[in-house]
Order: structure tokens, then sequence, then C-alpha cells
């Protein structure tokens, strides 16, 4: 945490100067967390049940061919870690977008239904439209590959709608009805036990595979996507991400109300809804590909908030930054653990999480 | 004229809240808008800047039709501070950089930054610029709204009950900073306010509106008893002590609701 309380401007005019000080340590803390996440990074590519010395990997990420080892890191290692760097990425810039649209501490995609609207839609592309073999995309064979793009689309695209049926539904609640931030995460609440209701509904027609394809999604789970999967999730967090950066200005004026926002000429409605959109697209495609991942969303932009303060400019880096790391943490923590890697990371973001949500609670009511 | 105001409307809900609203403001002159809780005061504000769109009418500053400008452009001529603001986690300086926002296209310039810094040690801030906004006592929380709204650079400042909430000491502070800003920098204020003794105290000239109607306007002499009562339903006397004009409210219930 900087302390920026205690940074004051100097005698002659050196305000300007200790506000850029501040904000250059700013950004060389960003770095530093950067660099923390390379560590953990190669640290998870090394540890594991099968034995990678530091050489073999280097060697492997350069291009060489290292056998078994290399087959090891490219396809089971490297594709779980970039998995969850970009999961926890696209959730936390969707937790800080959906915190300030609405200006609810509270708000996640978790919290608000919207991963959960997410699963049921996928979970209906799998068992109505039989797209269940993206989840076995390990094991798939270059022969079924336009399928799996094919079902990839579709998983891909009801996610979507569901992800929106929820967004919608949220943002009618918030702007028509006017519920309270707690209120929002009440029915935020009904939702996702309606959407979960339904998923376990479809569970109910689905054959034995479907099934076992739609239950890990309880859990969420960095451990099965595929390089394509990850292709599409990092593209989606990119271009979402470069949204909010483009409108940095605008999330903080909105974060400091919506009449100031507007006094100072911000577009609220439009920013609102199109930053709900694009908020609910990254959550929609993480949940396709890795199932509802508890908590992420809110634990991120809280734990980012803490470090650089509510300044939209470094709160978007810092809470990406965040999100990728603990989502890693937990994923690599919860492997190193239970050693065989079937602990499913969303366990962990729960423990995490479900805390940091009751303490927001209850300072919530003390004010 | 720097800001002309003709029949102005405003319906919520097909409920009119503003009729017929004129109004001419001239540079440096600071204009109170008087009248009871649901008066339309508030509305009357945020229509003036487009916050909402009023229904038929004109509305200009400095000959320009206010109705057909951008967002942007009306922030840079208009300077607004709301009644009710949400709780802001920025820093002050970040929170004030943010009336530097009609200007910015990508990054803040050194430019805006001198302006920041300018700002905020007129108003005395500068001790506490990199406090969170959150932190700071409501006297200070209104200054930094100020503050914003003249980091604006605007021609008309717009304040929606900037008194509120605050104690004696930091009422006059506040609106002695408006009134140092409004003479000192040669702009215009529109002020919606509860206190008549602050508003005979700071302003020039009032506008008293009675059920989305403009009942009276016009210079210190246009506020008299009977306007005040047929305004507030209140009976007072109007008074000078030591030079300042004074109302003090007769009888509490003069048959109607006290409001104000």
């Amino acid at each position: 945490m900087i302390a920026a309380e205690h940074i004051k401007g100097g005698p002659q005019g050196g305000l300007i100067a200790s506000y850029k000080g501040l904000l250059r340590q700013k950004v060389i803390f960003f770095f530093v967390l950067l660099a923390l996440l390379g560590v953990l990074a190669i640290y998870a590519i090394a540890a594991g049940t099968y034995d990678l010395s530091p050489l073999k990997i280097i060697r492997a990420l350069l291009g060489y061919k290292e056998g078994a080892a290399g087959v090891v890191i490219w396809n089971i290692r490297m594709p779980r870690i970039a998995a969850a760097i970009v999961a926890g990425w696209g959730l936390a810039i969707s937790g800080v977008a959906v915190q300030c649209l609405l200006k609810n501490p509270l708000a996640s995609p978790f919290t608000l239904g919207i991963s959960h609207g997410a699963a049921f839609g996928a979970a209906l592309a799998i068992v109505v439209l039989g797209a269940g073999a993206i989840q076995s995309s390990v094991l798939r064979t270059t022969a079924s590959s336009l399928v799996f793009l094919e079902n990839l689309f579709s998983v891909t695209f009801f996610a979507f709608l569901g992800a929106m049926v929820a967004t919608l539904v949220i943002l009618a609640l918030s702007r028509v009805k006017r519920l309270s931030p707690g209120s929002i995460i009440l029915a935020g609440v009904a939702l996702s036990s309606l959407f979960v209701s339904g998923t376990i509904l479809i569970q109910y027609f689905a054959t034995e595979v479907e099934i076992a394809t739609i239950v890990f999604w309880t859990f969420g789970d960095v451990s099965r996507s595929s390089w394509q999967e990850i292709g599409v999730m990092t593209a989606a967090s990119v271009i979402v991400t470069f949204y909010f950066v483009l409108n940095r200005w605008n999330l903080n004026a909105l974060s400091s109300g919506e009449d100031v926002a507007k006094g100072i000429g911000v577009e609220v409605e439009k920013i609102r809804l199109w930053g709900m959109l694009m908020a609910a697209l990254v959550a929609a495609l993480v949940t396709a590909f890795h199932g509802v991942i508890a908590f992420l969303g809110l634990l991120a932009p809280h734990i980012a908030r803490r470090m650089v303060g509510a300044d939209h400019r470094l709160l978007i880096p810092y809470a990406c930054i965040v999100g990728a790391l603990l989502l890693l943490l937990a994923d690599t923590v919860g492997r190193i653990l239970i050693g065989s890697g079937t602990l499913p990371v969303g366990v962990l973001t729960s423990f995490m999480g479900a805390p940091l949500f009751l303490y927001l609670l209850v300072r919530g009511e003390g004010k | 004229m720097m800001l002309s105001i003709a029949g102005l409307q405003f319906n919520y809900n097909s409920h009119a809240v503003l009729r017929d609203i004129h109004l001419e403001l001239k540079q440096g002159q600071i204009l109170a808008v008087l009248g009871v809780n649901g008066a339309g005061k508030s509305t009357f504000l945020k229509c003036i800047n487009r916050i909402l769109r009023g229904k038929g009418g004109s509305i200009r500053l400095h000959g320009e039709d206010v109705l057909s400008m951008k967002g942007d452009e009306i922030a840079r001529h208009m300077g607004y501070v709301p009644q009710r603001y949400g709780e802001e986690e920025l820093a002050v300086f970040d929170a004030v950089l943010l009336g530097r926002k009609p200007y910015i296209k990508w990054k803040a310039e050194e430019r805006d930054l001198q302006i920041v810094e300018t700002t905020l040690k007129q108003m005395a801030l500068d001790s506490i610029a990199m406090r969170p906004v959150s932190t700071l006592s409501g006297g200070e929380m209104q200054k930094v709204i100020l503050a914003r709204a003249l980091a604006q650079e605007p021609d008309l400042l717009l304040l929606d009950e900037p008194t509120s909430n605050l104690d004696l000491k930091n009422q006059l502070e506040v609106m002695g900073l408006v009134h140092t800003a409004v003479k000192g920098r040669g702009l215009s204020a529109v002020i919606c306010l509860h206190d008549i003794n602050l508003a005979l105290r700071y302003a020039d000239r009032f506008l008293m509106l009675k059920d989305g109607r403009v009942h009276t306007q016009g210079d210190r002499t246009a506020v008299t008893p009977e306007a005040i009562h047929q305004v507030y339903g209140v009976r007072v006397v109007l008074g000078e002590v030591q030079g300042y004009p004074i109302v003090v409210a007769l009888n509490g219930n003069g048959g109607k609701p006290v409001n104000g």
C-alpha cells in the first residue's frame, strides 16, 4: 500500500511535483506486480508432479523440442497458466467496471448473477445444441477441429446471451426501479439461483457425458482450456480493457456521482449501457470456458483499490494484474497442495472472496 | 447578457414542474433561486446545463444556444455543483482534476495540472490535496466540489444548495469563496438556496419560484415580506443588523406547512 496521505505539497509550488512523484511510484509498483506475475508463472510451470528443470523450461519456451517435457509444458501447464492469467484479468476488469457503473462496491459478475447466467447459457448450448465437445478439447484430434470451432462459437454465444439477460435485468432494476446497492445484490442472488435451477433442470435431460461436462461449472476450473479458447478470451479481454481505458476519465466522473458526471459533460446513460455490455461480454467468455469462478471479480478490484486508490487511470491496470495474480496463485496453490491438480480454483477463490464480501456488507451497513 | 432564458418548460411524466421560466443575468452577478421544497429549484438548475432537457423555450449563454451545444462544450462554459454528491474515493487532486475533463483529450496536460494546483491553493485545499475526498469534513468536501467546478474555467457557476449540511462558519466560507470567484473572475452564478439570509447577503439578483412559475424576479427590492409570505406561506420582517440584511420569521404556521 502506498501511503498517499502523508505526501503533501512542498513549500514552493511543489504540489504538481509531488503529485507526479506519487503517480510515478504507482506506475513503478505496477511493474513490480507485473514482474511478480512473471515469476509466479515460471514457478507454476516448474511446479507439479512431472519434474521440470529450469533449463528445460527455458529451452522449451525458446522453442527447442524437449520431448515429453515440452509436451507437459506446452500442452498441460502453459495453457492452464495462461488461462488463469487471462480469466483473472477478464473477471477483474469486469468487476472494476460494474462496481463503478452501478456505483455499488458489492457488484461483480458473480454477485450480480452474470456468471451464472453465462453458465446457464453455455449449459443450454451443450445439451440442446450438442456442443459438448468443447470441454474434451485436450483430447481433440485435428479432424474434429471444425466441429470444435462451431461448438466454441455456439457455447460462447449462448453464454453471452445468458450473461446479457442477467445484465439487463440488473440494469433495469438499478436504473428504472432505482433499487439500493444492497437490494441489487439480493436481486443478483435471486437471478443466480434461478440460473442454477435452470442449469440443474437441463442436467435432468442431459446424457451422462453432458452432465459431466456441465457439473464442473459449479466451481470454476482453469485446467481444461485449449489455446483457441484462451485466444478468444484474450482478444475479448484486450478489447474490453481498451474500451475501459479509453473511458477512464468517464469512469472517474461516474464514480463521483451521476450528477457530477453529467455536469462535466459525460454521456452517462450511453457509457453505462455500453460498459455493462462490455463487462458482461468478458465475464461471459471466461465463464463459458472455465465455469463460475466465484468472487474473483469482487476481490481483485478491492485489493487494487487498497493499493492504488480509486483513480481508474491506475485502478484498471492494477485490478487486471491483481486478478491475474490472484487466480494464478489460487490455481497453483490448489494444484501443489492437493497434488492431483483436480481441485477447482473456484473453491479457493470462494474461500478468499466470501469473507471480503461479508466484510463489505457489514461496513456498508455501518454507514 | 451572460445568460438569458425564455419560455423554459419542463415536464416530469406529464406533470409540469417548470412553466414559462424567463431570466436575464449579467456578468458578475449572483442570482439566488428561492422557493419551498419541491418548487422546482434543482430542476431549473439542471435544465440550464441540460442535465435535464426542458421542453420548449430557449437558453442562451453569451447569445449562443445552449440546447444545441455538445455536452463537453456546455461543461467548458458552466460549472455545476450538485446538491447530493456521491461518496468520492478519489484523492482531492484527482477529484478537482476531473473538472478539466471537458478539455482533456487523452491525458492531463501540464496546464491542467497547473490550473488544479492554483485552484487548490486559492481555496486553501493544497495541504489535503492527496487525501481521499471521503475522509474530509463536510465543509472541505463542499470546497472540493466547488474547486472542481472552478477548474472547469466556466463563465457560469450553477450551485445547488451549496451550504446545506454545513455549519455557520463553513456556510460563510463557502459562500465567500463563491462570491470572490464570481467577482474576481468576472463569472456569473445561479445558486439555489434555502437560507434567505445567506441569499440576501451574497446575491445581487433574486428569482422566487412558486409551483414551477416565476413568482418574483429582480434585485434586493423584489424580496419583500409580501413576496416571501406568498411564496413560503410565512410572515416575516426584513431588517438590517450592522449593515447586513436579515429576515426574521414571525409565525411558523400561517395556515400552511413551513418549509425552507
